[in-house]
């Protein structure tokens, strides 16, 4: 009865049974070469990480800190308002080109506040290839009402040059 | 496709049958009995793994119809008609035959031996 279960092997002539201990010893080489090599790939990963421990990240360019003399004045919309009023005049005052209702376009002009507190050298420094909205905003803006110019610290005034970018959209957002 | 032949011999006498002929072999320790489907047998003085040997080496593909029952049994599989693991026989048949060859084996053998044929059909198992 002891050995009863070593004598009992069934088994197809032909067909060693000892296939089934090889394949079992074949498939542990496999697992084990697979472990290496996953094993290798991790140490180098850890040797490349540490090299880039040295390099400093790059971060991006923080808002531009402005300073101004205490005394300077930046220049004033109809005497005394801000630049974002002025925009809101601009979107009131500027309309689409006739016949260009269904095109979306982006301008950006330059424009100067002079001395004197007039909007001069209105300058396209980029339009689309339908030159209508470009000069809508040239006209819109010579009807521009006049500015308090900006004035240095000792008071004296000073140009401003701008750059104001106006987007056409043909759908409300 | 014609089956080889199994040609086996001692001092007097050459056997030459073939696969089909051969129902089992049985063996009682050191020598074994070939087993034919006519009911006939013939002694050789050498072992089941030594049979097998034979077989393997004068059969090559077509030894895979033999299969090794446990310690004592080397059996046609292509003859198993019924196996019964609770009465630990095997019945080997064929509708030529005049008689069915009833053989005993252990419970674990058979069971091995049933699973064998099982997974060779795929699983195919009915509710008897």
């Amino acid at each position: 009865m002891k050995t009863q279960s070593e004598d009992d092997k069934v088994y197809i002539i032909g067909q060693p049974e000892t296939n089934r201990q090889s394949r079992y010893i074949a498939y542990f080489w496999w697992i084990g070469i697979i472990a290496c090599v996953i094993a290798l790939i991790i140490t180098l990963m850890i040797f490349l990480g540490n090299d880039k421990s040295n390099q400093i990240a790059k971060g991006e360019d923080l808002t531009e800190v402005n300073i101004v003399p205490k005394a300077a004045t930046a220049p004033l919309f109809m005497g005394k308002e801000g630049v974002p009023t002025f925009l809101k005049w601009v979107g009131a005052n500027l309309e689409y080109p006739d016949g260009y209702e269904t095109e979306d376009a982006r301008v950006v002009v330059s424009l100067i506040i002079s001395k004197t507190g007039n909007v001069e050298n209105v300058k396209i420094v980029c339009q689309p290839e339908e030159k209508a909205f470009g000069k809508q905003v040239i006209m819109v803006l010579k009807k521009c009402p006049k500015w308090t110019p900006a004035k240095l610290a000792d008071g004296s005034p000073i140009k401003t040059i701008y750059t104001l970018p106006v987007r056409f959209s043909k759908a409300k957002r | 496709m014609r089956s080889k032949h199994i040609i086996l011999s001692n001092s007097n006498n050459l056997i030459r049958i073939t696969s089909e002929d051969l129902a089992y072999i049985s063996s009682d320790g050191s020598y074994s009995t070939m087993h034919l489907v006519d009911g006939t047998d013939h002694m050789f003085s050498f072992n089941l793994r030594a049979f097998e040997k034979l077989l393997e080496s004068q059969l090559g593909l077509d030894s895979q119809r033999f299969i090794r029952l446990g310690k004592c049994l080397i059996i046609n599989s292509d003859y198993i008609y019924l196996i019964n693991i609770s009465s630990q026989e095997v019945i080997l048949a064929a509708m030529s035959w005049k008689e069915k060859i009833k053989l005993r084996a252990s419970k674990e053998a058979l069971k091995s031996l049933k699973k064998l044929i099982e997974d060779s059909f795929k699983n195919r198992r009915i509710n008897i």
